[in-house]
């Protein structure tokens, strides 16, 4: 540090640029950070050895890992020697009193020592959570990641996915049909429309103040009981189904009203004036347009909407999660549970990719 | 890693369409023994017998889901009244508890899951002839085993099953002083008793002691409560089946048929005998 002190004093003395003081904090940092990446690598992944004395093949995988994680580790360490590489050439440019030139290794100087600690970090992120996974014996990896537990249940945990998706598309058609012609009752114009529109406001608010799950274990256990004949008898998937739709239709709803009021009264105005009635206008210029505007944000609801189906197993029903449950109950453990979230995770992340991809065109598009 | 490729596999083999089958006709691992036609019940389902149960209740009703169950004592007692009303399978349906209890729900023919028979449950519903007699267990952490007696039981958090006659007995006669949670699912009690949610769990002795065994250990039934009594099969109220399943059941008492379903299924779960098992209210 004497060193970097002494080569910053002639550049503040020249006071032609700003000290290119932190290349030097950065770098030694890396260093020490590097090494000590190393050893708590090797001690957080070296730990889970001792509870497998017993097993050698176990025994052999582990140490293995240890011995390659620590290498990897070790391996980080190009960043600080490059690093430091890239010091001591600013550090000679500095002490002939080209700052200019040596901004350049400078700046190389940083980039090796942030990538060293970024990547040092992100590694002990993962030691972290293999410590977490193996510790007390691997207690958290036997409670609700047992790979033989996850195994015997995921046909059928896998195979009760059906329900939810059956769910999942019937809902989205009912959603997309009944706030669609919600949203064009919310925005009817006049004095007269006004009882409708509070009707659809009223309905709004409502739905999207009571919880999903409330809405479902009324309309499922509730319904029955009126035992009027054409809501009482229906299957338990179906009131899932309206439940679901009731509650995400009043969201989607918004959704749109507020699609199509993004789009520009000019276009109405146009519309009209070549002729269109009202309600043509709408039909043919404004609801196509907005609808291209809404999809984004409208998977992103889709998306929401199968992961909650899994609230439907309030009512008793078969669907991936109380199926998971099942399992759970005659194992005593909860891995069948994991294997529902690892169905969620497969399934909805490139959905989300998706809609983040539509989202990133359509920015480019307004761009253009 | 061949865990993680047979995990893909399986996931492979659903997505092509490919599931478990369920059980058509029969009763499963199931041994009748009685006279095919004996008795008569009038079923919801022709040529089949619908029993409603609480599940999962890997102790009566063994199996992975509601379609695939092969046995245990609930189920083998409601087969062997299937066999002697003359039917051919026996149908199971998971129903949700409250709404059983509460006398909301039709659509089976009786609804067994180590169900108390008691003065308020029968404002709602019908009950079988009783076919079991159960007591109350007391279940702890074994490493709370010696710590956890019956004079500061009240001040531990408890867990019961909702409206069950163990939360009634808490509310009425215990009044403990600590947290109690109601649960709506045995399994998930269990585990709030695993994980240390809660420090003690009071539930039907036929249900705790099972749980203990499949713990390896981790947990033990440590008293009982004279609490619970008389066992029946839930019937809608007025239903024309009483007749039946009564005359079916003091048969199956008579014969010795029930104490042999105890003996098959219940014993070998329990891992001791029931009645050493220190009573905590004598």
């Amino acid at each position: 540090m004497t060193n970097a002190m002494a080569a910053t004093t002639p550049a503040r003395a020249a006071g032609a640029v700003s000290a290119p003081v932190s290349y030097h904090a950065i770098a030694y940092l890396s260093a020490v950070t590097g090494l000590i990446t190393i050893g708590l690598t090797w001690l957080g992944l070296s730990h889970a050895l001792s509870f497998t004395a017993d097993n050698p093949d176990l025994s052999r995988w582990l140490r293995g890992i240890a011995i390659g994680g620590t290498c990897l580790a070790a391996l980080l360490m190009i960043f600080p020697v490059r690093a430091l590489g890239h010091l001591r050439r600013a550090d000679g440019l500095v002490a002939r009193g080209d700052l200019v030139a040596a901004r350049l290794p400078a700046w190389a100087c940083r980039q090796q020592g942030l990538s060293g600690i970024g990547f040092g970090a992100t590694l002990l992120v993962i030691v972290a959570f293999y410590v977490f996974l193996t510790t007390n014996n691997f207690a958290v990896q036997r409670a609700f990641l047992n790979p033989g537990y996850m195994v015997q249940s995921a046909p059928m945990v896998l195979a009760a996915a059906k329900l939810n998706l059956y769910i999942t598309l019937a809902a989205s058609v009912i959603i997309l049909a009944l706030s669609l012609a919600l949203a064009l009752l919310r925005m009817i114009p006049g004095a007269a429309g006004r009882p409708i529109r509070w009707m659809v406001i009223a309905y709004v608010d409502f739905f999207r103040a009571v919880p999903t799950i409330i809405v479902i274990y009324l309309i499922g256990f509730g319904l029955p009981l009126t035992k009027i004949g054409f809501v009482s008898g229906w299957d338990g998937m179906w009131y899932a189904v309206l439940a679901l739709s009731l509650s995400f239709s009043a969201y989607v709803t918004e959704l749109f009203r507020s699609a199509i009021d993004s789009i520009h009264p000019s276009q109405i105005a146009a519309a009209r004036s070549l002729g269109l009635t009202a309600v043509q206008a709408y039909a043919y210029v404004v609801v196509p347009q907005a609808f291209r505007r809404v999809i984004p944000p409208l998977l992103g609801f889709f998306v929401a909407l199968q992961k909650d189906t899994a609230l439907v197993l309030i009512l008793g029903l078969s669907d991936i999660f109380g199926q998971a449950k099942y399992f759970a109950a005659n194992f005593f453990n909860l891995s069948p549970v994991s294997v529902v979230g690892l169905f969620f995770f497969v399934i909805t992340i490139p959905q989300t990719r998706f809609v983040d991809y539509l989202i990133d065109r359509q920015k480019r598009n307004a761009i253009r | 890693m061949t865990m993680m490729t047979r995990l893909a596999t399986a996931t492979g083999l659903v997505l092509l369409g490919l599931s478990v089958p369920a059980l058509a006709e029969g009763f499963g691992e199931c041994k009748v023994t009685g006279t095919a036609g004996s008795i008569q019940i009038p079923t919801v389902t022709e040529g089949t017998l619908t029993v409603a149960a609480i599940l999962p209740a890997p102790d009566s009703f063994k199996g992975n889901s509601p379609e695939t169950i092969t046995g245990g004592f609930e189920y083998c007692l409601a087969a062997e009244i299937a066999h002697r009303a003359g039917l051919k399978s026996v149908t199971v349906q998971n129903v949700p508890w409250p709404a059983l209890i509460a006398g909301q729900l039709s659509g089976f023919d009786t609804a067994m899951t180590n169900i108390f028979i008691t003065e308020e449950r029968l404002q709602n519903v019908d009950f079988t002839a009783p076919y079991f007699v159960a007591t109350s267990g007391v279940m702890v952490r074994s490493e709370d085993a010696a710590t956890i007696t019956r004079d500061n039981l009240g001040e531990k958090r408890l867990g019961v099953f909702l409206a069950s006659v163990q939360d009634r007995f808490l509310d009425q006669t215990l009044k403990p002083t600590g947290e109690v949670r109601r649960f709506e699912a045995t399994a998930d009690m269990f585990t709030a008793l695993s994980a240390g949610q809660i420090d003690a769990v009071l539930f039907d002795l036929s249900g705790v002691l099972p749980a203990a065994t499949a713990s390896n250990g981790a947990l033990t039934v440590i008293g009982q409560y004279d609490v619970g009594g008389n066992v029946g099969g839930v019937l809608v109220k007025g239903s024309q089946a009483k007749a039946g399943f009564d005359a079916a059941i003091e048969a199956m008492k008579a014969d010795g048929t029930i104490d042999q379903l105890v003996a098959t299924w219940y014993a070998p779960l329990w891992g001791v005998d029931p009645a050493t098992i220190p009573y905590w209210d004598k």
